[in-house]
């Protein structure tokens, strides 16, 4: 027998495994991006969620506030609203609403109602995210007719009848806020008196612009600002998504081309204002803390006052219409009045 | 071959046709190539058909969208799983309101086709209108002209394709209107017109009218004296305007009427008793009346006011409203027998495809 003549017939065992032991590991790759793959779309759609329905502001944005207990109907919330909501509806039906429009810095077309009494007081009222100057304005039946003043109610860019691609919780905002101003001064002359109400984003914008707002603005009335964008995103995601803050970084990576978290920092754009203000917070809010608010209120540079209501969010004159008009009347019989 | 290799294989062949499967039902070929229905020898396919149907689906949202659980709507459930009436679900009555469409415009089509008949820029104009009305809702929306055509008239839909369709139905419609306004009409039926409807004395009346109606009680859902109050009120205001800027009255009317002349300025031309609301009528027709004559009423019983302006008299009467009524009769006769002959056939595959 030839010793060198190797038998074909059978094969070491060595090389046996080989090719079973590569395919494995290309079946183990396909599953583990396969996985990954899904984990990245699942993440991927969790800050898709909260970023569209947040900055975009897109069709989903109501099912995202579904989530947010201070956004659900309740039948006690009903009840405190809807005298409320009637007075403010009877007050629209009965005054001609004028749409009126004016152009932001950026070319934004913005859009508001108003509603013209002739008075020599008007007051600008920046509603809160998700809001529109078709919504309810519960202050406007008192301001507007125990207090005589007229009401102009914007919509904030990327609500209602406004342009813009994107929210900005108060960085764009306040910009905006000054062309109402201006555009107010225009139309009624250089005498006529400003008054600014504004609810949490519209509250953080009207804070946000104060150091820049010009004479005939005489009063800042806020409820619910909250201090920094930074802040109210970290609380959100914890509070109602159980996301940790983590996720904040995904936000930042993602970012809005136009601005970032780190932009709107109402505190430190509140140090030299000097336009008198008062804070109205609830100490029953869980939607934004009446941290944020106080947070606000230390830095503010100009007279001021903090009143709490032992309410919800949104609800505080709801809860307590009496303290809370008797702060207003106040600063309005000192700042406002002649 | 092993085992193992089988299984690659197999994880292969099955993952990579469903991959271009899922592609493609998701590119809208099936919606161009499959036909839904034909009507007259037309062939739709399922875009096509998706434009009527989302058509009259978005019009309905748009015109009933604050009483839609009155009328038995849910916008959150299915339309096929949701009964219009006893026999018909809303997606069955969507598909008859879009096939009715259909019909009218292949007639329509096919009649101006055999004419010869060429469309004025004027007959064409509400194409551009309807697309500029679409890309401000798009732009407001934030959402791309791609997105928002598939979004809201069906995959498969582009913005040539709706721009073509719409063309078609404008084309319908206009064609229609030109038919109705050259319909002959004799004398003597125009004499036999005016006399059985009591027309010997007609005279008519040029107005500028503004309407406005109470708001209903968001949570009772009626009008109450409250918002009959807050409708005299706003009445008020609107008459204080129009003493003071009596020229402002066009555009107010544009911006507070509530009525189908409110852009025209809230004109009214050649109106005759019975097309003026009834609460003013004796007052536009008193033979006293002058030019500039102004009055202002609310219909409490109805929850609507009025505030109207007397513009002169009319001059054309009797003979233009009897000839126009006529003409609408002879066109809806002749519609009604021919728009039968264009029925609507669905086709089951490009059926299932559609919506």
């Amino acid at each position: 027998m030839d010793q060198n003549k190797k038998d074909v017939s059978r094969r070491p065992e060595g090389r046996a495994k080989e090719p079973a032991k590569k395919q494995g590991f290309i079946m183990v790759l396909c599953a583990a991006v396969i996985i990954c793959a899904v984990l990245l779309i699942g993440i991927k759609n969790i800050v898709d969620s909260f970023y569209g329905s947040f900055v975009l502001h897109d069709a989903n944005t109501s099912t995202a506030l579904e989530s947010v207990e201070p956004f659900n109907e309740s039948d006690q919330k009903t009840e405190l609203l809807s005298p409320l909501e009637t007075q403010w509806d009877l007050y629209r039906d009965a005054r001609l609403e004028e749409r009126v429009t004016a152009t932001a810095d950026d070319g934004v077309n913005l859009s508001g109602l108003l509603y013209d009494d002739g008075f020599p007081v008007t007051v600008i009222a920046l509603h809160g995210f998700d809001g529109s100057a078709e919504g309810d304005f519960l202050y406007g039946p008192f301001l507007g007719e125990e207090l005589h003043a007229n009401l102009l109610l914007p919509d904030s860019r990327d609500h209602g009848e406004s342009g813009g691609t994107c929210v900005s919780y108060g960085y764009f905002e306040s910009d905006d806020l000054l062309q109402w101003v201006n555009w107010v001064i225009d139309r009624y002359g250089n005498d006529q008196k400003i008054v600014i109400y504004g609810d949490t984003m519209g509250a953080a914008t009207a804070l946000m612009a104060a150091s820049r707002l010009p004479e005939n603005v005489k009063l800042i009335i806020t409820e619910s600002p909250y201090d920094s964008l930074e802040h109210v995103a970290k609380y959100e995601l914890k509070t109602w998504y159980s996301l940790p803050s983590v996720f904040l970084t995904l936000l930042q990576w993602r970012g809005s081309d136009e601005y970032s978290l780190g932009d709107v920092v109402v505190t430190d754009a509140v140090g030299s204002a000097a336009i008198p203000a008062l804070f109205l917070a609830g100490t029953e809010d869980t939607y934004l803390p009446e941290t944020m608010t106080r947070a606000v209120y230390d830095d503010y540079g100009g007279e001021k006052e903090l009143v709490e209501v032992d309410a919800q969010h949104g609800l505080l004159y709801a809860t307590d219409s009496e303290k809370v008009e008797s702060a207003i009347e106040g600063w309005w019989s000192r700042f406002v009045q002649d | 071959m092993s085992k193992q290799n089988r299984v690659t294989q197999m994880f292969y062949i099955i993952l990579i046709p469903v991959i271009l499967v899922v592609v493609f039902l998701n590119s809208g070929l099936p919606q161009i190539w499959l036909t839904a229905a034909s009507c007259g020898g037309e062939r739709f396919s399922a875009v096509r058909y998706d434009y009527y149907y989302y058509s009259c689906y978005n019009e309905f949202i748009d015109e009933n969208s604050e009483q839609l659980s009155e009328l038995g709507y849910d916008e959150n459930v299915e339309d096929k799983d949701q009964n219009y009436d006893a026999d018909t679900t809303w997606e069955e009555y969507f598909r008859q309101e879009a096939e009715a469409r259909i019909s009218y415009a292949v007639y329509y089509n096919t009649l101006a086709e055999a004419a010869g008949y060429s469309f004025s820029e004027e007959e064409l104009s509400p194409v551009e209108t309807k697309l500029l009305e679409l890309q401000a809702d798009y732009t407001a929306k934030g959402i791309s002209a791609k997105n928002y055509y598939k979004a809201y008239y069906g995959p498969g839909m582009t913005a040539s394709r709706y721009q073509k369709e719409l063309t078609y139905e404008v084309k319908a419609a206009a064609y229609a209107d030109y038919l109705k306004e050259h319909t002959d009409v004799g004398s003597e039926e125009i004499a036999s017109y005016v006399s059985e409807h009591g027309m010997a004395d007609y005279k008519s009346v040029n107005l500028r009218l503004i309407t406005m109606s109470a708001v209903p009680d968001r949570f009772q859902g009626e009008v109450g004296e409250a918002q009959l109050d807050a409708l005299t009120e706003r009445l008020s205001r609107l008459s204080a305007l129009l003493e003071a800027k009596p020229d402002s009255a066009e555009g107010l009317a544009r911006t507070y009427s509530d009525g189908a002349n409110a852009q025209a300025g809230g004109l009214l031309t050649d109106q005759t008793k019975s097309s003026v609301p009834e609460q003013i009528s004796d007052w536009c027709f008193d033979s006293t009346r002058g030019v500039g004559d102004t009055e202002a009423l609310v219909d409490r019983e109805n929850g609507v006011a009025y505030w109207v302006c007397f513009l002169g008299w009319g001059e054309s009467g009797a003979a233009m409203e009897a000839t126009q009524a006529i003409q609408a009769e002879k066109a809806a006769a002749r519609e009604s027998a021919d728009l039968s002959s264009y029925p609507v056939l669905r086709k089951a595959i490009g059926m299932t495809v559609t919506g």
